[in-house]
C-alpha cells in the first residue's frame, strides 16, 4: 500500500520544494540536485516503502525537465545515493560514525570524476576543474550540519518502523 | 535442506529486500533512459514544456510577494540608473563627438558602396522583448526560460539577442515559458565570420568556459581582438549580428568571448528573422 503519513509526506514537499528550487535559486558553487541527493542519504527511510522508490524516480525526471539535463541522469543520482544508503543498513552502519561520511565522500567524488571526464571524451571539452569541484565540495561539508539537522527531527517527531 | 531452502526464498522475498530488488530495477531504467536520450523524442519534449509550464506557474505564485518587493526596489534603482545616464548623456553630447559623425560617414559610404555592387537588401526584421524568468547560464547546459504568451508568436529557433550581441536560440516553445539555448550550451553551434574578412567558422558552446570556433581554414591570419558576427548561414541567425571578440588562439582553436553577459540582463530580445524570410 502507498505510505501517505505525514511524516512521509513532508520529506517528499521537502525533496519537492528542493528540487523545485532549481527555478529560482541559480548559483554555480551550490548545486542544489547534489543537496537533494544528500538529505537522500542521510533521511532514514522505512525500508519496507517502495512508493519513495517511484517518488525518487518522479522527482529526478522532474529535475531534468527543469533543467533541461538529458531524462534518467537525476533520477539515477536519487536511487543511486538510495541505494548506497540502503546497503549501508544491510552491512549495519551505524549512522552516527564517520563511516558514511567517507562513504558519502568517496562516491559523490566518483560522481565529480564520471562527469569531468564523461564531457572530456563525449564533447571534446572540460568543465573547469575547481569551480566545479566546489560545489561537489560544499555538497561534503554540508553533510554534518544536515544530518544533525535531519536526525534530530526524526528522533523527535518520527517513528521509523 | 528444504528448510534453508525456505529461508533463503523467505529473505529475498522479505518487504526490505524487495523494496531493495525495485530500486535497482529503477535505477537501471533510469540509466537506459539517460543513455538512451529519449529527450531528443517529440514525447519528451512536449514533456518537458508543459511540465516547465505548469511549475513555473506554481513557483510564480509562491514567489509573487518576494517579487512585488524586488521589483519595486528595482524601478527606484533604475530611475537612479536613468538619471545618471541623462547627466552622461549631456555631459558627452554626443551629436558633437567625432565618433558619431566617424558612424555617420561609415554608414553613407556602405550604402554607397552596396549600391555600386548592386547588392540586394536583407530582409527587415522586428522583434518582441521577453522577461527572463530562470536562468541556468551557469550550468553545463547553459539555457534560460523566459516568458511567453499567444500574443507574443515566439517559434522555435528564433534568434535571442540582449542590447549589444546575440544570446542564443528558441529552443523550445509552450503557451507560458519557452527555453533558450544560450551560446555557451555545449549543443550550440553558430556560423560565424571572424574580422572584417568575414572568416568563415563554427562556434561550439563549451558549458561554464568561452566558446571556441572550429573549421577555420585562415585560422592563421585571425588575431586577437578580431571581432566575431555570425554570418547568417543555416537561415536561423541574420548576418552581422555581434557575437564577441576573439580571446585566444591555440593553433586551431580560437576561443572567443563573449560580448553579452546573461546574468547582467533582466530581458532580451527575439528577432522575427526566419518568419520575416519565410514571408518573401
Amino acid at each position: 500500500m502507498i505510505d501517505l503519513k505525514i511524516g512521509n509526506l513532508l520529506i517528499y514537499l521537502i525533496l519537492f520544494f528542493t528540487t523545485s528550487s532549481n527555478l529560482v535559486f541559480s548559483s554555480t558553487y551550490f548545486d542544489l540536485t547534489l543537496i537533494s541527493c544528500l538529505i537522500i542519504y542521510v533521511l532514514r527511510w522505512n525500508e519496507a516503502n517502495w512508493f519513495i522508490c517511484i517518488i525518487l524516480f518522479m522527482l529526478g525526471i522532474y529535475n531534468d525537465i527543469l533543467i533541461s539535463t538529458p531524462f534518467g541522469y537525476t533520477s539515477s543520482l536519487f536511487l543511486f545515493f538510495y541505494l548506497i544508503d540502503r546497503v549501508g543498513n544491510f552491512f549495519s552502519i551505524p549512522s552516527n560514525t564517520n563511516i558514511k561520511f567517507i562513504i558519502f565522500s568517496l562516491f559523490v567524488l566518483i560522481l565529480f570524476s564520471i562527469n569531468y571526464f564523461t564531457i572530456y571524451f563525449i564533447y571534446s571539452t572540460s568543465m573547469p576543474f575547481f569551480v566545479n569541484l566546489a560545489s561537489y565540495m560544499a555538497v561534503i561539508l554540508l553533510y554534518y550540519p544536515l544530518n544533525f539537522i535531519i536526525g534530530s527531527i526524526q528522533n523527535k517527531y518520527v517513528r521509523v518502523k | 535442506m528444504r528448510l534453508s531452502r525456505n529461508l533463503r526464498v523467505q529473505k529475498i522475498l522479505n518487504p526490505s529486500s524487495r523494496v531493495f530488488i525495485f530500486a535497482i530495477i529503477l535505477f537501471a531504467f533510469s540509466v537506459i533512459l539517460f543513455i538512451g536520450r529519449f529527450e531528443l523524442t517529440q514525447t519528451a519534449k512536449n514533456l518537458r514544456s508543459q511540465v516547465t509550464s505548469i511549475s513555473y506557474s506554481i513557483s510564480y505564485i509562491v514567489s509573487m510577494p518576494s517579487n512585488l518587493i524586488n521589483s519595486g526596489i528595482q524601478s527606484i534603482i533604475d530611475l537612479k540608473e536613468i538619471y545618471q545616464q541623462l547627466e552622461n548623456y549631456r555631459k558627452n553630447q554626443l551629436t558633437n563627438s567625432s565618433s558619431f559623425q566617424d558612424i555617420v560617414s561609415m554608414k553613407l559610404k556602405i550604402a554607397q558602396y552596396e549600391e555600386l555592387l548592386n547588392l540586394t537588401a536583407d530582409s527587415e526584421y522586428d522583434f518582441v522583448t521577453s522577461r527572463i524568468v530562470a536562468d541556468f547560464s551557469d550550468k553545463f547546459i547553459g539555457t534560460i526560460l523566459i516568458k511567453s504568451n499567444e500574443t507574443e508568436k515566439l517559434f522555435v529557433d528564433m534568434p535571442a539577442t540582449g542590447p549589444t550581441g546575440i544570446l542564443g536560440r528558441v529552443s523550445s516553445v509552450d503557451n507560458k515559458i519557452a527555453r533558450v539555448l544560450l551560446l555557451n550550451n555545449i549543443n550550440s553551434r553558430l556560423p560565424v565570420s571572424i574580422s572584417e574578412n568575414a572568416y568563415q567558422g563554427i562556434m561550439i558552446g563549451q558549458g561554464q568556459k568561452n566558446p571556441i570556433v572550429e573549421y577555420v581554414r585562415e585560422y592563421k591570419n585571425i588575431n586577437v581582438g578580431d571581432i566575431v558576427s555570425t554570418s547568417g548561414k543555416g537561415g536561423i541567425f541574420p548576418p552581422y549580428l555581434v557575437v564577441g571578440q576573439v580571446a585566444s588562439i591555440d593553433g586551431e582553436r580560437i576561443e572567443v568571448e563573449l560580448i553579452e553577459d546573461i546574468s547582467q540582463l533582466t530581458h532580451i530580445r527575439l528577432l522575427n528573422y526566419k518568419f520575416n524570410q519565410n514571408n518573401e
